[in-house]
């Protein structure tokens, strides 16, 4: 096992967060672009409520070019790559400066897609970047902790977006068996009242989409007290 | 090499992939910069690094000495060789550093000396960086991609490998380890050499640390891992300022240092990468008595020169200074990064009036030098070959033994003319190959 502190762990942790929330996010956004070129105007509302995320746009355009590239708006797909970006630089050593590459790509894609005419098809530069930055996370980073750290956190993440956008059950459990393979790995501390509350849910449940809320909620426990190693 | 003129913006793409970068501030806004390489080499013979490496080593070693007599006998004091004053009222000497003896005697561990070549050949040093320098991880970075776009460039000459850096930086903190990991100490993301920390714990292989992540119990050193484990460090490589480095010892209000890490070292249970209290022997005050060590510690003449320089504190200088203001520059000793230097010729008489009544005011803040007409080497920009005042940062590597890395960092001024290479004022830099053959 690698010599890792707790502020490292902690940025591992977020850019895999980050690194999946833009991904993720992304591949919806472009689902939603594509009904928005039918005029559909309320999917772009739908989709901010889904991410518990306020509706300050005025109309459709605002929304698209400042959703994903206001540098000033937090909750933009630009600063959310910049957070990973954040927490890439800070863990060159743990990732290898390859991999880290993967990141400033992205962003430089992802800012160069702001001054394109056609802006979408500039996004499938950041997924290449993000899948790559996965590959050479498999590849180049040779601790296993250091993995499991970033992939843990985006499990959290994943689980937190298909909830929110309602995907199929059966991806939702596939990705929480997933989780508990990682936090089993990394052996980080965690609140194992949430881990059993979402095992309830997910997994004894028959039918849990009334529970998307509940999991959300249990997710956000995940490091709060009380705290037990899995 | 026309290879690597070909694809000098392909290079500096791939550079700002990998984040290359230096933070500045401006209007207290953080701003990460690009660090514009130029691939037109600055070339070192044999011969001539050959020299530059005896002169260097010389100078490393009498500065080591000067820092040991410092901290401890002050034997240099005694026999008046440089006057009290320097030392005492340097911001850069630390009473709490007094008679702490470092692992293996080695205070300056890696040196970062700033040399120009003068249109006569002849080179000058012009500072003695020995407190925290920067700037070794650029040419490094980009040898390596300087190889991938012209392998015949390096196939038919004779260059010496420049990417051995962090294995040589690790041996020098193998070398003063006092049982227990190597880290790197960074105090955050946002210090305008934050690429070169977290590149150089990459090399090296040493442990990338935040100030939290230490603490100091027993007078021992360790990292606190996430599992609850701690290590001990043995040898820390700090790249956070004296001040700043114990709050215990030092500044209070520091949140970016360890407390008691002083106490750990006084210990002698860690050694700390460069030793505190090396400000004192970089100041640009003592700059002008290097020499004098040199003949004093080692009973050697200087193998390299200073630039001419002239302190006000004296009253023979200070005179020539006044009546010659304006074929001078002049340096605030203050201050670094190419800020405080002030060339005699720009000023405007109220300007040059001001600047006159301060060193009056306050002749040791101030130091003069004759204006070096240092070499002029070509860059490629727009298409085209254009010259730039550059100048050299050679690092001497200071463990069990004494080393110069094979190149350096030759950094470019802005524009023509300027004798300003600083990065934080828009230069940028150049490989620095040395010929084996």
């Amino acid at each position: 096992m690698g010599i890792i502190s707790i502020k490292s762990t902690d940025n591992l942790f977020w850019l895999g967060r980050y690194v999946e929330r833009s991904f993720t996010t992304l591949k919806m956004f472009a689902e939603c672009y594509d009904v928005l070129i039918d005029g559909d105007e309320s999917v772009y509302k739908d989709f901010l409520k889904k991410l518990g995320l306020p509706n300050v746009y005025a109309y459709k355009q605002e929304f698209i070019m400042n959703f994903l590239f206001d540098e000033t708006n937090p909750n933009s797909m630009l600063s959310v790559l910049l957070c990973a970006y954040d927490n890439a630089v800070q863990m060159r050593n743990e990732i290898s400066s390859e991999t880290m590459a993967y990141i400033q790509l992205a962003v430089d894609a992802m800012q160069k897609g702001k001054e394109s005419t056609a802006p979408m098809l500039k996004l499938q530069e950041v997924f290449d970047c993000i899948f790559a930055f996965w590959g050479s996370a498999d590849d180049y980073v040779e601790s296993e902790t250091t993995r499991n750290i970033l992939k843990f956190g985006r499990s959290v993440e994943r689980l937190d977006l298909y909830t929110r956008f309602k995907v199929p059950a059966p991806l939702i459990q596939k990705e929480f068996s997933i989780l508990l393979n990682r936090l089993y790995k990394v052996g980080v501390q965690c609140n194992i009242e949430a881990i059993d509350a979402l095992m309830h849910i997910i997994i004894e449940k028959e039918d849990f989409s009334g529970d998307y809320i509940e999991i959300q909620n249990q997710l956000a426990r995940l490091f709060t007290t009380p705290m037990n190693v899995y | 090499m026309f290879g690597l003129i070909d694809h000098k913006e392909e290079i500096n793409r791939l550079l700002a992939r990998y984040g290359v970068k230096f933070g500045v501030y401006h209007n207290n806004e953080f701003k990460e910069r690009l660090f514009p390489f130029d691939t037109i080499p600055r070339v070192l013979s044999k011969n001539e690094f050959e020299f530059l490496e005896k002169g260097l080593k010389q100078r490393a070693k009498a500065l080591n000495c000067f820092l040991a007599d410092i901290y401890g006998e002050k034997k240099i004091l005694r026999d008046k060789i440089i006057a009290e004053d320097f030392v005492y009222y340097s911001p850069g000497f630390l009473p709490p550093c007094e008679n702490i003896l470092p692992p293996q005697g080695v205070y300056n561990h890696i040196s970062g000396i700033d040399l120009v070549q003068g249109k006569d050949m002849t080179w000058y040093v012009l500072e003695d960086n020995l407190r925290i320098p920067s700037g070794a991880s650029y040419p490094m970075i980009a040898r390596d991609l300087c190889r991938r776009a012209s392998p015949d460039t390096f196939q038919s000459n004779a260059i010496y490998d420049n990417r051995g850096y962090g294995q040589m930086l690790r041996t020098v903190l193998d070398d003063v380890n006092q049982g227990g990991i190597n880290v790197i100490l960074t105090p955050g993301r946002y210090n305008s050499a934050f690429f070169e920390h977290s590149y150089l714990a990459e090399k090296t292989g040493a442990v990338f640390a935040m100030p939290q992540d230490l603490f100091v119990e027993g007078n021992v050193l360790y990292y606190s891992e996430y599992s609850g484990n701690r290590q001990r460090v043995g040898t820390v490589y700090r790249r956070i300022s004296d001040e700043y480095l114990d709050p215990m010892t030092f500044l209070p209000e520091s949140l970016l240092g360890v407390p008691h890490i002083m106490d750990a070292y006084r210990a002698g249970n860690v050694a700390i990468v460069n030793a505190p209290g090396n400000g004192v022997a970089d100041d640009k005050g003592i700059y002008y008595f290097v020499p004098k060590m040199i003949r004093y510690y080692l009973g050697e003449e200087p193998i390299l020169k200073n630039a001419p320089t002239y302190l006000p504190f004296y009253e023979k200088d200070r005179n020539h200074v006044l009546s010659h203001l304006e074929s001078l520059v002049i340096k605030d000793v203050s201050e670094a990064g190419g800020y405080g230097v002030v060339f005699g010729r720009d000023l405007s008489k109220q300007q040059a009036e001001d600047l006159k009544q301060a060193i009056l005011r306050n002749p040791r803040r101030f130091i003069a030098q004759e204006i070096i007409e240092f070499k002029d080497l070509p860059v490629y920009e727009n298409g085209k070959e254009s010259l730039r005042k550059t100048d050299l940062r050679a690092f001497v590597l200071y463990g069990k033994e004494i080393n110069v890395w094979k190149s350096g960092l030759s950094r470019f001024a802005p524009e023509e003319g300027s004798y300003v290479v600083n990065s934080s004022q828009g230069g940028g830099y150049k490989d620095t190959w040395v010929l084996s053959r």
